[in-house]
């Protein structure tokens, strides 16, 4: 016992009095960072005492990268990972996928954050949906019309 | 020569451990194989003066301690506390030190105050109070609770290993003392703190709101718990006529429930403060080495020469003594150091010694209570108050350390000389 895990007791306490059902696992964080030309990645993954890996990108944009319960599977996601951006960067409009990607977590985000705030009238729901349609086939065209890297 | 190198040794890793330079658990054990290479004494003897058994109380209370705590039942405990009391802050100090200092009674201060303090924020937090009035009587109610049983604090486990002193002669000689000094200590904080405790209604009914059933992670897990836990107790209870060392009663009551609960042996086992036993295992082989070389004897002697054989007063210089050197110092080391010390007054001087083992007991446990710094759970809780953002300062704390820890040793010596030392 130490002081992490009586900051843990004081979390749960206040989860449980709202209602979670919280479970304490003992794991290890690893923290993974590569430098490229140009970009840096960063990742977080967590192994706890179940033997689930618990995967994160952090930067150049958050996003979660799953669970896995292979070591090999988490090697292999990011070295998938790895050379599709040492791929990427061989593009000339790299600067602007990190930037695009950023802004789609953001507005993800937002999405989260008005729907829950605001009462959002159902056409309003729609026209973003439309939106996020017309992203998706603008995406599928990219995809053959465009030369692979 | 063997007496001054070893000497020096102890001299060097004790202004280590105290100064906190190194790690306490790096300086012993840095210290005790230095002692070995140098071959004052052999590896063989090294693990003779090592007290197994008190490393055996400490190993099976961190482990059902680790699996107790998943219950919630500590959690359970602060919340019921804090309704039934409806609320009332006074009362809510005084029922979390109380289960402070009967847990603490049970497992180490440490862990006693990693498992109350979290939850006396999450009360504050909800009252919209002042947390340092709930912390500063838990820290001198873990170190109280901690004095009054065999496996309560460190020295009384080491001091209860070292002698034929058992559960009920710590419970009985100690418990009626402890019990005073806590009533007398609680009645000075409610006059010190009462203009620090106004609440408002609506805070009051936020606490009510709290649900001490949800608390309950685990209802089959506790049950086995508090079954083992009983059993526990009745084995330190009847561990002399049962002819059990108390590492045994500790060790199978963690045997049982790992058992009876299924917990990973991994995650129970992270629970262990291996520096701690290994600081201890170290410091063992550091107060063996000055046995060894014949410093304790020698002190022994000298002391014997200055008290002149008189019982009273070697009784009242050991409390005090103790009590104003925990106040500052680590009272592990230090009273592993004078248990060798008193046997050889013993031998010396053929009186009988039992007083002075209470003596040790209650200067060196309650002395942890004079200042900040005094005990490790004053440290951690300083330490949580801190990242919770309320600073409780060495001068903060002793205001009220400082004046109680000597009133409670006060009445303590009294005590011993009305009951022991005349």
């Amino acid at each position: 016992m130490n002081n992490l895990s009586a900051n843990l007791a004081e979390v749960d306490m206040q989860l449980t009095q709202m209602g979670a059902k919280v479970t304490n696992l003992h794991g290890l964080v690893s923290f993974i960072h590569f430098n490229l030309d140009q970009i840096e990645l960063f990742y977080v993954y967590n192994i706890n005492s179940k033997n689930q890996y618990f995967l994160q990108m952090v930067k150049p944009f958050s996003t979660g990268a799953g669970v896995f319960s292979k070591p090999q599977d988490i090697v292999q996601y990011i070295k998938d990972d790895l050379k599709q951006f040492k791929n990427a960067s061989n593009s000339n409009v790299f600067p602007e996928f990190t930037s695009v990607n950023q802004a789609l977590c953001s507005t993800i985000q937002s999405v989260k954050d008005v729907f829950m705030t605001y009462n959002v009238p159902q056409d309003k729901m729609l026209q973003i949906k439309g939106k996020i349609d017309e992203i998706s086939a603008l995406l599928d065209d990219i995809r053959h019309t465009s030369a692979v890297l | 020569m063997e007496l001054i190198v070893s000497l020096s040794i102890f001299v060097i890793v004790m202004a280590l451990v105290m100064s906190e330079v190194v790690n306490r658990t790096i300086a012993a054990m840095a210290g005790a194989c230095v002692i070995l290479l140098l071959g004052i004494m052999t590896f063989d003897q090294a693990l003779s003066y090592i007290d197994f058994n008190t490393l055996g109380v400490l190993v099976g209370m961190m482990i059902i301690v680790g699996i107790v705590k998943n219950t919630g039942i500590f959690e359970y405990l602060a919340i019921y506390a804090s309704k039934k009391v409806k609320g009332d802050p006074w009362k809510i100090i005084l029922s979390l030190s109380i289960i402070t200092a009967v847990t603490s009674a049970f497992l180490d201060n440490v862990t006693t105050v990693l498992l109350i303090v979290p939850m006396t924020f999450v009360i504050t937090d909800t009252l919209n109070l002042e947390p340092l009035p709930f912390l500063i009587p838990e820290i001198m109610a873990s170190n109280m609770g901690g004095t009054a049983t065999l496996i309560g604090d460190p020295p009384n486990i080491m001091i209860g290993s070292a002698t034929n002193l058992g559960f009920l002669d710590f419970i009985m000689n100690l418990g009626p003392i402890i019990a005073i000094v806590f009533a007398v200590t609680f009645l000075i904080f409610k006059v010190l703190f009462r203009k620090q405790l106004v609440l408002s209604p609506e805070r009051e009914r936020e606490i009510l709101q709290f649900d001490e059933k949800k608390a309950i992670k685990d209802p089959v897990l506790l049950k086995k718990s508090l079954i083992v836990l009983g059993i526990v107790i009745l084995g330190f209870s009847f561990h002399e006529q049962l002819n059990y060392p108390s590492a045994l009663v500790a060790l199978s009551g963690a045997a049982l429930l790992l058992l009876l609960s299924r917990e990973s042996i991994d995650e129970v086992f992270s629970n262990v403060e291996w520096p701690t036993l290994f600081f201890f295992g170290s410091l063992f082989i550091l107060v063996g080495a000055l046995e060894k070389v014949g410093l304790i004897n020698d002190l022994a002697s000298i002391l014997v020469a200055l008290t002149k054989d008189n019982l009273l007063l070697t009784g009242i210089i050991l409390i005090w003594f103790s009590a104003l050197a925990s106040s500052v110092l680590d009272n592990i080391p230090f009273v592993a150091t004078l248990i060798p010390l008193i046997k050889a007054i013993g031998a010396n001087s053929g009186m009988d010694i039992t007083p002075l083992w209470w003596a040790i007991s209650l200067g060196a446990c309650l002395g942890g209570n004079g200042t900040l710094i005094g005990a490790s759970a004053n440290v951690i809780v300083a330490g949580l108050a801190e990242k919770h953002g309320h600073r409780l300062t060495f001068r903060k704390y002793l205001k009220y350390g400082l004046p109680l820890m000597l009133l409670s040793i006060f009445l303590s010596s009294i005590y011993l000389i009305v009951f022991y030392l005349i």
